[in-house]
Formats: structure tokens, C-alpha cells, sequence
């Protein structure tokens, strides 16, 4: 017996608390979003047999294959990237289930004070990260990047220059519809999680023991119907003027990050909000006191340092002799 | 094709290649806008009806204002993807409503006739799924109707609206493949065909596809789409089919195969292998033309044609992008390569931007507006619909069954 979640020295399942036998949980493991993602369900407290379980899953699998399609960067169908080629003066009508998710980006990027922000993916043009660049950003507002008509639910951005990128939520926001999804199927026990940076546990793991997730540095989150989203400030890297940056941009100022935070770690009921607020501390580790009023714990990891918690939900455990137990 | 037609497609090859645009120019027909729309009602909005909505929802000028379906929790998923459409339990409903001048109908197979039937009777444009039927005479009932109906009426055999299968196809009939030897097409996907459900009756509505009294199986559901890249390359039908099958993976009792294989012959001695299974998704779903200059392979988002080395060469294959597979060197088949390469952008036009299902619907949209008949009638989608339906047989049976086209 093995756990299915993949070890990283981001976060992982705990091998040892996650034991699960094949007769009495159905696993899936499919790659979509730039990931690998997992899905392990409880059969023996599911109104399920296993195959219907089964089902379920490859349910949700379709799930995240269609909002894979629906927000790529990357992909020139997706709706993501009509958005980016729409012209300034045109707006483009959504559906409801994409009006609401690009709405909550915007709540999210008004409750981090612009350090979360969807429009971010225009730095990533600018910074070298994408094949097509943009060489200037002068006069570029990222907390005015577009438009957001509620009554005709339409989108129109400001500046052609803004681009949108979903990749700091989007798998939170997947995970979150997999919950529903679980929830409407009277599935209330379960484990999913995206490339291992975005968790979600529902109800028990074995043993009538919470899900538990390793967060690294002898700490675990005990995850109470919890999610988790994780942000690290290494990983991809670029080298301009000799002075090398990471991946995450900084809304704010239009640059890479530069701080000492080399990983964030967000416990939420929320992955979609567990992903954005990690990312917002990623790049604004002050903004820490203010988001732990969020119904959220925040955990912040420096280098050569002893980690920073803030932990009001009270699910942050260390590792001890009787932890497994 | 003859040497003329032959010579002739040659030198137009690359003027052929740069005509075809491979970003969707969505205006490119003209008709509709967003003042005057084609407004669409999408009746059964499963995972292939809410796939359809997406892609209509690129379309200018089309406005996806109506949803229906006879189940409730799908219904409401479906409303969500369309901004402001309004909802309908019934068929009847939504045509009497007066909001739609045209539907695409994405119900189970089984249920075409009588949706597709009520819709043509209505006078509205219609894009049918396919396959378009259950049965033989229900493909006859549809294509009948199809003769008096008022709109465009388009089935939904995505290779033909394909843009690099209408490429390759080019490539095909112009004998870079020379002398067919053979052709093979597979199917291998990995999931169970199952729906959960809480509800018995609601479980035994939606797993359709595993009854066998509604079903026509791997071959039906999933082989007619590419039976029928075959039957529009060569211009032929198979007239005979011998298969089997099995459940070698899925132990719940179903009833219908996980794993199939078949052979489609064709009175020239050719021969289509087709297979199928549920139950690994290795190479996915491809086909494959085999002839004595070249292989063509196609996999709805990329195509690629392998050469043998005795071929002779053509000039544009100069600028051609080139993929290794194993020992094997494919000719990258990309639309719109010419003007692509002039602009240095070559290697963006590998792979299409959206879903095969994309173009079906773009190309019905362009019927409606331009009066031109759809890539895909009725009428070939009922001829290809009967081989899957026989494939199937030949499969259950286990015997060589004879395929019969008359009256279609």
C-alpha cells in the first residue's frame, strides 16, 4: 500500500497517516493544468460501490479538462485568450460560471491590496517568461487592467497590454468546483489536490483521522475540511542584467518579486482562496496579519529561518512521536 | 485523380494552404452580428451539449439564448455557460417558445429521430450529433425529412470541417500516398462509460451508452465518427464488416463491450482495421492511411504525412516542419502553412486552436448565412451512422455481417 499524492519538498501527503487500500478508495491520477493532479474518494463512507465512485472521478476529471480549455494561457481557443486578444474597445459577454470566477479574482485582488491580481500575466510577457514579450510598461495600471460589466456580465480591458492569467488560481478555483461536484454526488469524504500546490481535504481520511498534508520543516496541517495553497518564490527562474528572478510578479511595482519569503503556505476552507492569498504574502509578506483575518491560517517560510505561522484556525501541527497515532 | 487534376492541385497547393486560416476568422461569412444573431437553443446539454455551447459561445454573432434537457441538475449546469439563456424541459417548449431560429441537438443517440424530427418540422436550422441514430430505419426517417425541411441542416461528422483533415485530404486524393494498401483507425480512451447517480431511474437514463437496446457500442458511439474519414478520403463504403469484442478490464456486469476490434472491407480489396477499448487511452484516437509512397496520419488536432524513402520529393517540402516518432519522420500538416512560413511562424500553426467540434459548428453557422450546403449532410452522416450500427452487430454477433446503404 502506497500513497498516491507524488512527495515534493513543497508539500505532501503524509505517507505514513494516508495509507489507503485499494478496495476502500478509488484513485485517479490524470495530468491537466501544467500538473498532475489527484483524486483519492472514500467508498466505504460514499453512497457508492466502487464503480460509481470511479465514475465520480473521471467526472471530475472532465471537469478539469473543460476549465483546463477554458482558462489556458496558453491555448488559443481558450476563453482566457480570446479575452487577451479582444481589442480595448470591444466587450466580450461571459458565461455565468466565468463572470463569477474573473468577479472573485477581482474581490480577491481588492482584499490583498493588489498583490493577487489576474492581470499579472502581463508581467510575465514583460519579464521573459512568455515567448511573446512586451517591452513597455510604462503607464501600466494593473489594478485598473479591465472592466467588469455586472448587469451584461461583459469584460473589456483598459490596455491591450493587459493580459490576463489565471495561473495562480486556477487550480484552487478547479478544486473547489470538485468539491461541489463531490458534495451534489453525496461524496463527503475525499482528497484532491493539483500538482501537490493546491489540496483539498473533505470529511476523513483513514483511520477517522482529518486529511493530513506536510508542509515541510516538521510541520503538518490537519486539514478540517480544509484546502491548502501553496506558493513558492523559487522553481522557474529567469536571468535579466545578470541578476536572476523568480517566476512571481509583483503587481504593484511591475517587477519580479524580491524578498527573502521563499515559500508561502495558506490553509483556507477555500483552495481558489488558499491559492490567491498564498501568492499575495508570496509577494507581500506584510499583507500576513492582515489576511490571517480571512478565516485563514498563513505560514511563511524564509530562508535560514525558523518558519513564521500564523495559525487562528488552529490545524497546524508539528510532527512529534505520537503525531501518527 | 488524374494527372491533371493531380499537377493542378500541386501548384495550388500552397495558395490552397494559405487560404486556409488557421485562427478562426469568425466574420469570414458575414450574416449575423450581434445586432441581428443566429439565436441558438442547445437541447441536451450533457458533457458533448455544454462542449457545443462553449464553442458556439466563439462564434460572432451567435447567441446561445436557449437550453434543454430533460434532467434537472444538467440543465442548471448548462444554464450556467450561457449568458442569459433561458432554460426548457421540453423539446416542445423550447420550439414554441419563439426565441430560437436554430438547435443543436446533443441528446443520446436514440432519442435523434424523434428530437431531430420535431426540429426539422419546426422549420428551424439544425446541427445533429453524430452518430444521427440508433437504428437504420431512424436514419431513414431523418434523411427524409432533411429533403422538405426549411433550414440548414447540418450533422456533426467533425473531420469533415476539420481544417487539417480537409488538408490532408487534398494530400490523399492528389496521390501523395499513391496506391492505398490499408487503414487503420483506433479509439483508446480510459473511463467507464459510467454515470453515477443516486437516483435509479436517473442512472438508467443517462448510462444509455452500457444498454445494449439503445447502444450501438465502442463501434457505433465512437467508430462512426471515424469510419467516416475514411468513406470521405476514398469516396467508397465498406461493404462488409466482421468483429468482436469483450469486456477485458470493467468487471460491473455491463453488458456492452470495453474492448472491441473489426474489419471494414471495401469491394476493392481494401481494408479499414478499427479498435477500441475502454480501458487504456494509449494513442488515443487516430487514423491512419497506408499506401505505397507515404502513410497519412491523422489525430483531429494534428495530422502528419510519413514518407517512404524512395518518394519523390516535392518543393514544398522544403519549408516543411518535421516531428520524430521513434524511427519514424513525419511531415508536419499544418493549415495555412505557406503564409505561416512567411511570416516566420511556421512552428504556431502546429495543432489547431479548438476542438474538431469547432469547425463542424462554425461550418453550419456559415450554411445558415451563406446558403452553402453544410461540410456534412444528413445523408452521409445517415451512410456512415449504418456502417457503425453494422460494425456493431458484426461485433455482438460475432459474426461477418453485410453492409447495406440502400435507401440512404
Amino acid at each position: 500500500m502506497h500513497s498516491p499524492l507524488t512527495q515534493t519538498p513543497c508539500v505532501h501527503q503524509s505517507l505514513k497517516d494516508n495509507q489507503y487500500s485499494e478496495d476502500s478508495y478509488a484513485t485517479l491520477a490524470f495530468d491537466a493544468m501544467g500538473c498532475r493532479f489527484e483524486i483519492l474518494v472514500d467508498v466505504t463512507r460514499s453512497p457508492y460501490e466502487q464503480g460509481d465512485c470511479m465514475a465520480v472521478c473521471e467526472d471530475l476529471r472532465e471537469l478539469v479538462f473543460d476549465w483546463h480549455a477554458r482558462l489556458s494561457f496558453f491555448e488559443r481557443g481558450s476563453i482566457s485568450s480570446q479575452i487577451n486578444r479582444s481589442k480595448t474597445d470591444t466587450a466580450l459577454v461571459l458565461d455565468e460560471d466565468m463572470f463569477s470566477l474573473i468577479s472573485m479574482c477581482e474581490d480577491l485582488r481588492i482584499k490583498t491590496s493588489g498583490s493577487f491580481n489576474i492581470a499579472a500575466g502581463s508581467l510575465m510577457q514583460a519579464h521573459g517568461f512568455r515567448n511573446d514579450s512586451i517591452d513597455d510598461l510604462s503607464g501600466l495600471d494593473l489594478n485598473n487592467a479591465f472592466d467588469l460589466d455586472r448587469q451584461h456580465r461583459t469584460i473589456h480591458r483598459i490596455d491591450n497590454r493587459i493580459a490576463l492569467d489565471f495561473g495562480a488560481i486556477a487550480k484552487g478555483y478547479v478544486l473547489d468546483e470538485m468539491k461541489s461536484e463531490l458534495e451534489t454526488n453525496g461524496i463527503s469524504n475525499a482528497f484532491i489536490h493539483g500538482g501537490t500546490s493546491s489540496a483539498l481535504g473533505m470529511g476523513l481520511g483513514q483511520h477517522n483521522k482529518y486529511w493530513r498534508v506536510d508542509i515541510g520543516d516538521d510541520l503538518f496541517v490537519e486539514m478540517k475540511e480544509m484546502s491548502i495553497g501553496v506558493s513558492e518564490n523559487h522553481g522557474r527562474t529567469i536571468s535579466t542584467n545578470g541578476i536572476e528572478h523568480g517566476h512571481v510578479m509583483n503587481p504593484r511595482s511591475l517587477r519580479p518579486v524580491n524578498n527573502t519569503i521563499s515559500r508561502v503556505v495558506c490553509v483556507h476552507p477555500s483552495a481558489a482562496f488558499a491559492d490567491a492569498f498564498s501568492t499575495a504574502c508570496c509577494v507581500s509578506p506584510q499583507l500576513i496579519e492582515k489576511l490571517s483575518n480571512e478565516s485563514c491560517s498563513l505560514i511563511l517560510f524564509e530562508n535560514d529561518k525558523e518558519p513564521t505561522i500564523y495559525d487562528p484556525l488552529g490545524v497546524v501541527r508539528k510532527y512529534s512521536e505520537d503525531s501518527y497515532e | 485523380m488524374n494527372e491533371i487534376d493531380r499537377r493542378k492541385f500541386l501548384t495550388h497547393t500552397a495558395g490552397g494552404m494559405a487560404a486556409m486560416a488557421l485562427i478562426p476568422n469568425l466574420n469570414a461569412f458575414g450574416g449575423f452580428s450581434s445586432e441581428d444573431p443566429l439565436r441558438v437553443g442547445v437541447i441536451g446539454v450533457g458533457r458533448q451539449g455544454r462542449e457545443i455551447m462553449g464553442e458556439l459561445s466563439k462564434i460572432a454573432g451567435v447567441n446561445v439564448v436557449a437550453v434543454c434537457d430533460v434532467d434537472e441538475r444538467r440543465l442548471n449546469s448548462g444554464l450556467r455557460r450561457a449568458s442569459g439563456a433561458t432554460g426548457y424541459a421540453t423539446v416542445s417548449e423550447l420550439l414554441s417558445s419563439g426565441t430560437i431560429n436554430a438547435v443543436a441537438i446533443a441528446t443520446p443517440t436514440h432519442t435523434h429521430r424523434e428530437v431531430a424530427l420535431e426540429c426539422i418540422k419546426a422549420g428551424v436550422h439544425v446541427y445533429l450529433e453524430c452518430p444521427i441514430a440508433h437504428t437504420k430505419a431512424d436514419c431513414i426517417a431523418i434523411s427524409e425529412a432533411t429533403r422538405s425541411s426549411a433550414g440548414v441542416i447540418a450533422a456533426g461528422l467533425h473531420g469533415r470541417s476539420n481544417p487539417v483533415y480537409k488538408l490532408a485530404r487534398g494530400f490523399f486524393r492528389s496521390d501523395s500516398v499513391r496506391d492505398l494498401i490499408s487503414m487503420r483507425a483506433q479509439n483508446n480512451r480510459k473511463t467507464s462509460w459510467v454515470t453515477p447517480s443516486n437516483d435509479p431511474v436517473r442512472k438508467a437514463a443517462l448510462n444509455w451508452k452500457l444498454d445494449p437496446e439503445r447502444s450501438n457500442g465502442l463501434a457505433g458511439e465512437w467508430g462512426t465518427q471515424q469510419f467516416d474519414v475514411f468513406h470521405w478520403y476514398t469516396g467508397k463504403y465498406p461493404s462488409r464488416v466482421v468483429g468482436n469484442g469483450g469486456n477485458r478490464f470493467y468487471e460491473d456486469g455491463r453488458k456492452v463491450h470495453d474492448t472491441i476490434a473489426c474489419s471494414l472491407m471495401f469491394e476493392d480489396g481494401a481494408t479499414l482495421g478499427y479498435d477500441a477499448t475502454l480501458a487504456n487511452s494509449y494513442g488515443g484516437k487516430q487514423e491512419i492511411f497506408f499506401g505505397s509512397n507515404a502513410a497519412i496520419k491523422l489525430g483531429w488536432s494534428h495530422g502528419w504525412l510519413f514518407k517512404e524513402a524512395d518518394a519523390p520529393t516535392q518543393g514544398w517540402e522544403v519549408y516543411a516542419n518535421r516531428q520524430q516518432f521513434h524511427n519514424d519522420e513525419g511531415i508536419t500538416l499544418i493549415a495555412g502553412a505557406t503564409k505561416l512560413a512567411e511570416q516566420g511562424k511556421l512552428k504556431e500553426g502546429i495543432g489547431l486552436p479548438n476542438p474538431a467540434v469547432y469547425y463542424a459548428l462554425e461550418d453550419w453557422v456559415a450554411s445558415i448565412a451563406t446558403g452553402e450546403s453544410p461540410a456534412c449532410s444528413i445523408a452521409e452522416a445517415a451512410r456512415a451512422t449504418v456502417v457503425g450500427i453494422a460494425a456493431n452487430q458484426a461485433i455482438v454477433s460475432g459474426k461477418s455481417v453485410d453492409i447495406d446503404l440502400t435507401g440512404l
